[in-house]
Protein backbone atom coordinates (compact mmCIF):
# COMPACT_ATOMS: atom_id res chain seq x y z
CA UNK A 1 0.00 0.00 0.00
CA UNK A 2 1.04 3.63 -1.03
CA UNK A 3 0.57 6.30 1.31
CA UNK A 4 -0.28 9.03 -0.45
CA UNK A 5 -1.07 11.71 2.13
CA UNK A 6 -1.12 11.24 5.59
CA UNK A 7 -1.76 14.36 7.35
CA UNK A 8 -3.31 16.96 10.28
CA UNK A 9 -5.51 19.90 8.58
CA UNK A 10 -6.81 22.89 11.15
CA UNK A 11 -9.48 24.66 10.41
CA UNK A 12 -10.14 27.42 12.00
CA UNK A 13 -13.64 29.55 12.74
CA UNK A 14 -12.91 31.80 9.70
CA UNK A 15 -12.80 28.53 7.57
CA UNK A 16 -17.08 28.03 8.11
CA UNK A 17 -18.96 28.03 4.75
CA UNK A 18 -15.29 27.58 2.57
CA UNK A 19 -13.86 24.49 0.73
CA UNK A 20 -10.92 23.53 2.11
CA UNK A 21 -9.13 21.63 -1.19
CA UNK A 22 -6.09 19.41 -0.48
CA UNK A 23 -4.25 18.41 -3.83
CA UNK A 24 -2.41 15.10 -4.06
CA UNK A 25 -0.87 13.09 -6.81
CA UNK A 26 -2.18 9.30 -7.97
CA UNK A 27 0.65 7.00 -9.80
CA UNK A 28 0.34 4.98 -11.99
CA UNK A 29 -0.98 1.65 -12.16
CA UNK A 30 -3.27 2.14 -9.09
CA UNK A 31 -6.68 0.42 -8.63
CA UNK A 32 -8.13 0.92 -4.93
CA UNK A 33 -7.71 3.90 -2.77
CA UNK A 34 -8.35 3.93 0.63
CA UNK A 35 -9.51 7.02 2.69
CA UNK A 36 -9.46 7.40 6.59
CA UNK A 37 -10.47 10.78 7.95
CA UNK A 38 -11.25 12.05 11.08
CA UNK A 39 -11.71 15.12 12.70
CA UNK A 40 -11.93 16.54 16.48
CA UNK A 41 -13.28 17.75 18.28
CA UNK A 42 -16.83 16.56 17.71
CA UNK A 43 -18.80 18.78 20.22
CA UNK A 44 -18.65 21.77 21.83
CA UNK A 45 -19.86 21.31 25.23
CA UNK A 46 -20.20 24.97 26.78
CA UNK A 47 -23.88 24.87 26.74
CA UNK A 48 -24.30 28.66 27.94
CA UNK A 49 -22.40 29.36 24.93
CA UNK A 50 -24.41 26.93 22.61
CA UNK A 51 -27.84 28.35 23.91
CA UNK A 52 -26.59 31.99 23.14
CA UNK A 53 -25.25 31.05 19.62
CA UNK A 54 -28.60 28.94 19.09
CA UNK A 55 -31.01 31.84 20.75
CA UNK A 56 -28.83 34.68 18.48
CA UNK A 57 -29.11 32.50 15.17
CA UNK A 58 -32.39 32.00 15.45
CA UNK A 59 -33.44 35.50 16.03
CA UNK A 60 -31.69 36.59 12.85
CA UNK A 61 -32.78 34.23 10.58
CA UNK A 62 -36.27 33.79 12.04
CA UNK A 63 -37.21 37.17 13.32
CA UNK A 64 -38.98 35.50 16.28
CA UNK A 65 -38.61 32.42 18.36
CA UNK A 66 -38.70 28.81 16.63
CA UNK A 67 -38.38 27.09 19.88
CA UNK A 68 -39.24 27.00 23.38
CA UNK A 69 -35.39 26.84 25.96
CA UNK A 70 -35.93 23.11 26.77
CA UNK A 71 -36.39 22.96 23.18
CA UNK A 72 -33.08 24.46 22.56
CA UNK A 73 -31.56 22.59 25.20
CA UNK A 74 -32.49 19.23 24.07
CA UNK A 75 -30.45 19.98 20.59
CA UNK A 76 -26.97 20.78 23.22
CA UNK A 77 -24.16 20.16 22.84
CA UNK A 78 -23.83 22.16 19.71
CA UNK A 79 -21.96 19.46 17.06
CA UNK A 80 -19.12 20.55 14.07
CA UNK A 81 -20.07 18.97 10.59
CA UNK A 82 -17.78 18.78 7.71
CA UNK A 83 -18.78 17.01 4.52
CA UNK A 84 -15.80 15.56 2.03
CA UNK A 85 -15.43 14.91 -1.55
CA UNK A 86 -13.09 13.85 -3.96
CA UNK A 87 -12.11 15.09 -7.69
CA UNK A 88 -10.30 13.02 -9.94
CA UNK A 89 -8.57 14.36 -13.01
CA UNK A 90 -12.01 13.45 -15.21
CA UNK A 91 -13.85 15.12 -12.09
CA UNK A 92 -16.22 15.02 -9.38
CA UNK A 93 -16.03 11.82 -7.66
CA UNK A 94 -18.95 12.12 -4.48
CA UNK A 95 -19.14 13.52 -1.49
CA UNK A 96 -19.45 11.97 1.76
CA UNK A 97 -22.35 13.89 3.96
CA UNK A 98 -23.06 13.02 7.33
CA UNK A 99 -22.51 13.62 11.09
CA UNK A 100 -19.76 10.70 12.13
CA UNK A 101 -16.41 12.48 12.56
CA UNK A 102 -14.30 9.26 11.95
CA UNK A 103 -15.01 7.85 8.54
CA UNK A 104 -13.27 4.98 5.50
CA UNK A 105 -13.78 5.43 2.45
CA UNK A 106 -13.05 2.61 -0.54
CA UNK A 107 -12.78 4.19 -4.20
CA UNK A 108 -12.16 1.58 -7.52
CA UNK A 109 -13.34 1.06 -10.52
CA UNK A 110 -16.34 -1.50 -8.95
CA UNK A 111 -17.45 -0.06 -5.79
CA UNK A 112 -17.03 2.62 -3.83
CA UNK A 113 -19.01 3.28 -0.65
CA UNK A 114 -20.24 6.29 1.57
CA UNK A 115 -21.46 8.60 -0.81
CA UNK A 116 -18.57 7.91 -3.80
CA UNK A 117 -19.19 6.98 -7.21
CA UNK A 118 -16.82 3.67 -8.63
CA UNK A 119 -14.33 5.28 -10.92
CA UNK A 120 -10.82 3.90 -12.52
CA UNK A 121 -8.21 5.26 -10.27
CA UNK A 122 -6.72 7.69 -13.04
CA UNK A 123 -2.91 8.47 -12.15
CA UNK A 124 -2.64 12.22 -11.96
CA UNK A 125 -3.91 15.15 -9.99
CA UNK A 126 -6.65 14.62 -7.24
CA UNK A 127 -8.20 16.76 -4.81
CA UNK A 128 -9.77 15.85 -1.48
CA UNK A 129 -12.45 18.77 0.09
CA UNK A 130 -13.31 19.45 3.14
CA UNK A 131 -16.04 21.60 3.12
CA UNK A 132 -17.06 23.10 6.38
CA UNK A 133 -20.91 22.82 6.98
CA UNK A 134 -20.05 23.90 10.69
CA UNK A 135 -17.74 24.90 13.43
CA UNK A 136 -18.66 25.74 16.59
CA UNK A 137 -15.06 25.32 18.29
CA UNK A 138 -12.59 27.52 17.98
CA UNK A 139 -10.33 24.77 16.05
CA UNK A 140 -11.11 21.49 14.57
CA UNK A 141 -8.24 19.43 13.61
CA UNK A 142 -8.42 16.81 10.76
CA UNK A 143 -6.48 14.13 10.05
CA UNK A 144 -6.28 12.19 7.12
CA UNK A 145 -4.49 9.48 5.51
CA UNK A 146 -5.05 8.34 1.84
CA UNK A 147 -3.48 5.24 0.81
CA UNK A 148 -3.44 4.08 -2.92
CA UNK A 149 -3.85 -0.47 -2.87
CA UNK A 150 -2.07 -0.83 -6.78
CA UNK B 1 -55.57 12.12 -14.44
CA UNK B 2 -55.09 10.81 -10.92
CA UNK B 3 -53.30 12.02 -7.77
CA UNK B 4 -50.55 9.60 -6.90
CA UNK B 5 -48.83 9.66 -3.31
CA UNK B 6 -45.21 10.36 -3.44
CA UNK B 7 -42.97 11.64 -1.22
CA UNK B 8 -40.12 13.63 -2.93
CA UNK B 9 -37.42 13.91 -0.32
CA UNK B 10 -35.49 11.34 0.45
CA UNK B 11 -32.16 9.85 2.02
CA UNK B 12 -30.15 6.68 2.22
CA UNK B 13 -27.20 5.72 3.74
CA UNK B 14 -25.38 7.15 0.98
CA UNK B 15 -25.38 10.15 2.56
CA UNK B 16 -26.89 10.54 6.58
CA UNK B 17 -29.78 8.57 6.47
CA UNK B 18 -30.04 5.20 8.30
CA UNK B 19 -31.80 3.13 5.47
CA UNK B 20 -29.40 1.60 1.91
CA UNK B 21 -31.40 2.49 -0.47
CA UNK B 22 -32.97 -1.24 -0.71
CA UNK B 23 -34.26 -0.79 2.82
CA UNK B 24 -35.78 2.65 1.37
CA UNK B 25 -38.07 1.39 -1.42
CA UNK B 26 -39.46 -1.80 0.74
CA UNK B 27 -40.28 0.90 3.50
CA UNK B 28 -41.45 2.91 0.91
CA UNK B 29 -43.76 0.10 -0.52
CA UNK B 30 -44.49 -0.82 2.63
CA UNK B 31 -46.15 2.98 3.38
CA UNK B 32 -48.01 3.02 -0.04
CA UNK B 33 -46.16 5.53 -2.09
CA UNK B 34 -46.37 5.51 -5.75
CA UNK B 35 -43.72 7.20 -6.18
CA UNK B 36 -40.59 8.77 -4.17
CA UNK B 37 -37.43 10.41 -5.45
CA UNK B 38 -34.14 9.89 -3.58
CA UNK B 39 -31.87 13.10 -2.81
CA UNK B 40 -28.96 12.10 -0.69
CA UNK B 41 -27.11 15.27 0.16
CA UNK B 42 -24.83 16.02 -2.91
CA UNK B 43 -24.81 12.57 -4.05
CA UNK B 44 -26.16 10.36 -6.36
CA UNK B 45 -24.31 6.95 -5.26
CA UNK B 46 -27.58 5.48 -4.46
CA UNK B 47 -29.56 5.97 -6.74
CA UNK B 48 -29.36 3.41 -9.04
CA UNK B 49 -29.77 0.96 -6.35
CA UNK B 50 -32.85 2.42 -5.21
CA UNK B 51 -34.10 2.73 -9.29
CA UNK B 52 -33.16 -1.10 -9.57
CA UNK B 53 -35.02 -2.27 -5.73
CA UNK B 54 -37.87 0.37 -7.24
CA UNK B 55 -37.88 -1.98 -10.51
CA UNK B 56 -37.91 -5.04 -8.39
CA UNK B 57 -40.94 -3.62 -5.82
CA UNK B 58 -43.21 -1.92 -8.41
CA UNK B 59 -42.22 1.13 -7.04
CA UNK B 60 -41.32 4.29 -9.02
CA UNK B 61 -38.26 5.74 -7.98
CA UNK B 62 -37.19 9.41 -9.15
CA UNK B 63 -33.55 10.47 -9.43
CA UNK B 64 -32.47 12.93 -7.42
CA UNK B 65 -30.17 14.47 -5.41
CA UNK B 66 -30.19 17.32 -2.67
CA UNK B 67 -28.22 20.28 -3.20
CA UNK B 68 -27.31 20.74 0.36
CA UNK B 69 -25.23 24.09 0.18
CA UNK B 70 -24.52 26.58 3.05
CA UNK B 71 -26.88 28.79 2.24
CA UNK B 72 -30.01 26.48 1.48
CA UNK B 73 -30.84 23.13 0.49
CA UNK B 74 -32.63 22.64 -2.86
CA UNK B 75 -33.90 19.05 -4.12
CA UNK B 76 -33.14 18.68 -7.95
CA UNK B 77 -34.96 15.84 -9.04
CA UNK B 78 -34.83 13.64 -12.92
CA UNK B 79 -31.19 12.89 -12.84
CA UNK B 80 -30.42 15.10 -16.10
CA UNK B 81 -28.16 17.99 -14.27
CA UNK B 82 -24.76 18.39 -14.05
CA UNK B 83 -24.57 21.31 -11.70
CA UNK B 84 -21.75 20.17 -8.89
CA UNK B 85 -23.28 21.45 -5.35
CA UNK B 86 -20.09 23.36 -4.80
CA UNK B 87 -20.35 25.32 -7.47
CA UNK B 88 -23.31 27.12 -6.22
CA UNK B 89 -23.20 30.64 -4.39
CA UNK B 90 -25.56 33.35 -3.36
CA UNK B 91 -24.49 34.91 -6.72
CA UNK B 92 -25.23 32.31 -9.48
CA UNK B 93 -27.87 30.28 -7.52
CA UNK B 94 -30.42 31.69 -10.15
CA UNK B 95 -28.04 30.24 -13.13
CA UNK B 96 -27.83 27.15 -11.22
CA UNK B 97 -31.36 26.19 -11.11
CA UNK B 98 -32.03 27.39 -14.28
CA UNK B 99 -29.30 25.17 -15.35
CA UNK B 100 -30.52 22.18 -14.20
CA UNK B 101 -34.36 22.86 -15.58
CA UNK B 102 -32.40 23.09 -18.85
CA UNK B 103 -31.43 19.25 -18.29
CA UNK B 104 -35.38 18.80 -17.54
CA UNK B 105 -34.91 18.71 -13.93
CA UNK B 106 -37.30 20.02 -11.23
CA UNK B 107 -35.69 22.00 -8.23
CA UNK B 108 -37.47 22.57 -5.23
CA UNK B 109 -36.48 25.07 -2.31
CA UNK B 110 -36.28 22.50 0.27
CA UNK B 111 -37.47 23.17 4.08
CA UNK B 112 -36.60 27.45 3.32
CA UNK B 113 -37.69 28.43 7.23
CA UNK B 114 -36.35 25.73 8.89
CA UNK B 115 -33.87 26.00 11.74
CA UNK B 116 -30.21 26.68 10.00
CA UNK B 117 -26.54 27.41 11.58
CA UNK B 118 -25.64 26.53 14.06
CA UNK B 119 -27.95 23.19 14.32
CA UNK B 120 -28.65 22.04 10.84
CA UNK B 121 -26.34 24.77 8.51
CA UNK B 122 -28.02 25.38 5.18
CA UNK B 123 -31.34 23.79 6.51
CA UNK B 124 -32.66 27.69 6.47
CA UNK B 125 -32.86 29.27 3.54
CA UNK B 126 -30.47 32.52 3.39
CA UNK B 127 -30.04 33.09 -0.04
CA UNK B 128 -31.81 36.45 -1.37
CA UNK B 129 -35.36 35.44 -2.65
CA UNK B 130 -35.14 37.03 -5.40
CA UNK B 131 -32.80 34.63 -7.11
CA UNK B 132 -34.89 31.65 -6.23
CA UNK B 133 -37.82 33.12 -8.13
CA UNK B 134 -37.26 30.40 -10.84
CA UNK B 135 -37.55 27.36 -8.79
CA UNK B 136 -40.46 24.76 -9.61
CA UNK B 137 -41.29 23.95 -6.45
CA UNK B 138 -41.72 25.43 -2.45
CA UNK B 139 -41.43 22.83 0.91
CA UNK B 140 -44.36 24.52 2.24
CA UNK B 141 -44.06 21.67 4.99
CA UNK B 142 -41.51 19.34 5.94
CA UNK B 143 -40.57 16.91 8.53
CA UNK B 144 -42.43 15.64 11.51
CA UNK B 145 -45.18 18.02 12.67
CA UNK B 146 -45.26 19.03 9.27
CA UNK B 147 -48.29 21.60 9.91
CA UNK B 148 -46.78 23.16 13.71
CA UNK B 149 -44.69 25.84 14.87
CA UNK B 150 -42.97 29.22 13.43
CA UNK B 151 -41.19 28.00 10.27
CA UNK B 152 -44.28 25.90 8.72
CA UNK B 153 -46.11 29.45 9.30
CA UNK B 154 -43.14 31.41 7.74
CA UNK B 155 -42.84 28.90 5.11
CA UNK B 156 -47.09 29.10 3.52
CA UNK B 157 -46.37 33.33 4.32
CA UNK B 158 -43.47 33.45 1.79
CA UNK B 159 -45.30 31.02 -0.20
CA UNK B 160 -48.05 33.04 -0.68
CA UNK B 161 -46.10 35.81 -1.34
CA UNK B 162 -44.67 34.61 -4.07
CA UNK B 163 -47.76 33.87 -5.60
CA UNK B 164 -49.30 37.25 -4.83
CA UNK B 165 -46.13 38.30 -7.29
CA UNK B 166 -47.62 36.56 -9.72
CA UNK B 167 -45.30 33.99 -9.91
CA UNK B 168 -45.99 29.99 -10.31
CA UNK B 169 -44.48 27.83 -7.43
CA UNK B 170 -45.77 24.47 -6.64
CA UNK B 171 -46.51 23.57 -3.01
CA UNK B 172 -45.27 20.49 -2.02
CA UNK B 173 -43.95 18.56 1.48
CA UNK B 174 -40.58 17.21 2.00
CA UNK B 175 -41.23 14.06 4.47
CA UNK B 176 -36.81 14.91 4.24
CA UNK B 177 -37.05 10.51 5.31
CA UNK B 178 -33.85 9.45 7.14
CA UNK B 179 -35.39 6.76 9.47
CA UNK B 180 -37.48 4.14 9.45
CA UNK B 181 -40.03 5.29 11.37
CA UNK B 182 -42.12 2.79 12.39
CA UNK B 183 -44.38 4.60 14.15
CA UNK B 184 -43.95 8.13 12.81
CA UNK B 185 -44.66 11.39 14.23
CA UNK B 186 -47.04 13.48 12.51
CA UNK B 187 -46.18 13.63 8.81
CA UNK B 188 -47.51 14.52 5.48
CA UNK B 189 -47.84 13.28 2.04
CA UNK B 190 -47.59 15.03 -1.74
CA UNK B 191 -49.66 13.88 -4.34
CA UNK B 192 -48.86 14.73 -7.63
CA UNK B 193 -51.96 14.88 -10.38
CA UNK B 194 -50.71 12.90 -13.43
CA UNK B 195 -51.61 10.18 -15.99
CA UNK B 196 -49.48 7.11 -14.17
CA UNK B 197 -46.83 6.69 -11.59
CA UNK B 198 -43.99 6.39 -14.41
CA UNK B 199 -41.33 8.58 -13.57
CA UNK B 200 -41.79 10.88 -16.59
CA UNK B 201 -45.35 11.40 -16.15
CA UNK B 202 -44.85 12.07 -11.86
CA UNK B 203 -42.27 15.01 -13.30
CA UNK B 204 -44.38 16.32 -15.76
CA UNK B 205 -47.52 16.56 -12.76
CA UNK B 206 -45.03 18.89 -10.64
CA UNK B 207 -43.99 20.55 -14.06
CA UNK B 208 -47.44 21.17 -13.92
CA UNK B 209 -48.10 22.25 -10.41
CA UNK B 210 -51.01 19.17 -10.15
CA UNK B 211 -50.07 18.93 -6.22
CA UNK B 212 -51.70 18.96 -2.18
CA UNK B 213 -50.06 18.43 0.76
CA UNK B 214 -52.04 16.43 2.72
CA UNK B 215 -51.85 14.58 6.32
CA UNK B 216 -54.68 12.17 6.20
CA UNK B 217 -57.14 13.98 3.66
CA UNK B 218 -57.75 12.77 0.03
CA UNK B 219 -58.22 15.49 -1.96
CA UNK B 220 -60.80 15.89 -4.81
CA UNK B 221 -60.63 19.86 -6.47
CA UNK B 222 -61.50 20.93 -9.13
CA UNK B 223 -62.83 24.56 -11.13
CA UNK B 224 -65.25 24.79 -14.22
CA UNK B 225 -64.85 27.73 -15.92
CA UNK B 226 -67.04 28.40 -19.63
CA UNK B 227 -67.80 25.05 -19.19
CA UNK B 228 -64.25 23.78 -19.08
CA UNK B 229 -62.74 21.72 -16.35
CA UNK B 230 -59.28 22.89 -14.78
CA UNK B 231 -57.39 21.10 -11.97
CA UNK B 232 -54.93 22.51 -9.49
CA UNK B 233 -52.18 23.96 -11.29
CA UNK B 234 -54.22 25.67 -14.22
CA UNK B 235 -54.97 28.66 -15.33
CA UNK B 236 -57.91 30.39 -15.32
CA UNK B 237 -58.98 33.09 -17.83
CA UNK B 238 -58.01 35.73 -15.88
CA UNK B 239 -61.70 37.95 -14.54
CA UNK B 240 -63.70 34.94 -15.44
CA UNK B 241 -65.39 33.21 -12.44
CA UNK B 242 -65.21 29.69 -11.67
CA UNK B 243 -66.87 27.25 -9.73
CA UNK B 244 -65.12 25.56 -7.19
CA UNK B 245 -65.61 21.88 -6.30
CA UNK B 246 -64.16 19.69 -3.58
CA UNK B 247 -65.15 16.47 -2.02
CA UNK B 248 -62.56 14.97 0.70
CA UNK B 249 -62.39 11.78 1.94
CA UNK B 250 -59.91 9.94 4.48
CA UNK B 251 -56.34 8.39 3.93
CA UNK B 252 -57.47 5.47 5.61
CA UNK B 253 -53.42 3.77 5.66
CA UNK B 254 -52.31 7.52 7.25
CA UNK B 255 -49.85 5.78 9.77
CA UNK B 256 -49.95 8.94 12.22
CA UNK B 257 -52.70 10.35 14.25
CA UNK B 258 -55.76 10.61 11.80
CA UNK B 259 -57.89 13.71 11.47
CA UNK B 260 -60.99 12.79 13.21
CA UNK B 261 -63.25 15.44 11.45
CA UNK B 262 -63.38 18.03 8.80
CA UNK B 263 -64.31 21.51 9.95
CA UNK B 264 -63.85 23.96 7.07
CA UNK B 265 -62.58 24.68 3.74
CA UNK B 266 -61.15 28.33 3.05
CA UNK B 267 -60.42 29.65 -0.58
CA UNK B 268 -57.51 32.59 -0.59
CA UNK B 269 -57.03 34.26 -4.02
CA UNK B 270 -55.02 37.37 -3.89
CA UNK B 271 -57.99 39.25 -2.56
CA UNK B 272 -59.32 37.48 0.10
CA UNK B 273 -60.90 34.21 1.65
CA UNK B 274 -63.99 32.18 1.19
CA UNK B 275 -65.00 30.22 4.11
CA UNK B 276 -67.29 26.91 3.78
CA UNK B 277 -68.00 24.82 6.46
CA UNK B 278 -67.01 20.88 5.10
CA UNK B 279 -67.49 17.02 6.19
CA UNK B 280 -65.75 13.93 4.97
CA UNK B 281 -67.11 12.65 2.04
CA UNK B 282 -69.38 15.51 1.19
CA UNK B 283 -69.23 17.84 -1.88
CA UNK B 284 -68.21 21.73 -1.49
CA UNK B 285 -69.13 23.97 -4.11
CA UNK B 286 -68.18 27.96 -4.58
CA UNK B 287 -68.41 30.12 -7.45
CA UNK B 288 -65.05 32.47 -7.14
CA UNK B 289 -63.44 34.72 -9.74
CA UNK B 290 -59.75 34.43 -8.60
CA UNK B 291 -57.39 37.11 -8.22
CA UNK B 292 -54.43 35.75 -9.33
CA UNK B 293 -54.46 32.65 -8.17
CA UNK B 294 -56.71 30.34 -5.64
CA UNK B 295 -55.34 28.03 -3.54
CA UNK B 296 -57.67 25.56 -0.81
CA UNK B 297 -56.79 25.10 2.78
CA UNK B 298 -58.79 22.47 4.54
CA UNK B 299 -59.12 22.42 8.11
CA UNK B 300 -60.35 19.74 10.80
CA UNK B 301 -60.11 17.87 13.99
CA UNK B 302 -56.99 16.48 15.16
CA UNK B 303 -55.35 15.23 18.23
CA UNK B 304 -58.40 16.81 19.66
CA UNK B 305 -57.50 20.51 18.14
CA UNK B 306 -58.38 22.38 14.99
CA UNK B 307 -55.43 21.85 12.42
CA UNK B 308 -54.66 22.62 8.49
CA UNK B 309 -54.67 19.15 7.11
CA UNK B 310 -54.24 19.89 3.76
CA UNK B 311 -53.33 22.67 0.92
CA UNK B 312 -53.73 22.53 -2.43
CA UNK B 313 -51.39 23.68 -4.75
CA UNK B 314 -52.25 27.35 -6.53
CA UNK B 315 -55.35 27.55 -9.51
CA UNK B 316 -53.63 30.49 -11.14
CA UNK B 317 -55.14 33.45 -12.96
CA UNK B 318 -51.64 34.77 -15.06
CA UNK B 319 -47.85 34.64 -14.28
CA UNK B 320 -44.90 33.48 -15.19
CA UNK B 321 -42.56 30.55 -14.62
Amino acid sequence: MLTLIDGRFVLERKDQSTHYKIPFSVPCGVKKLHITVAYDPKYNYDEEYGLALIKESMMKQAGEPLMSEGEMRARLPLDNHLSFSLDSPCGAVGTAHRGNNRQNFTISADNADGGFYPCEIKSGDWTFIISVTCIITDNITVSLKIEAEQ
Amino acid sequence: MRYFRCELHTHTTSSDGKMTPEELVDRAVECGYDAIALTDHNTVAGVERAVKAGERRGLTVLKGIEWTTFWGHFTVIGGGSDVLWRDITPDNVDAMIARAQSKGDIVTIAHPRRMGYPLCSGCHCDYDIEKLTGADNYEIWSHYYPNEGVAARQQKEQWYSLLERGLKITAVYGYDWHNRDDLPPSYAYTYVGTESNRAQDIIEGLKRGATYVTIGVKVDCKAISDGKEYCIGSTLESGKSAVFTLRCDRIEDYRSDKPERLTRVEFHTAEGVTCLPIEFGKKVQTEITPAKFCVVEIYGIRNRQEQLLAVTGAFYTGGNR
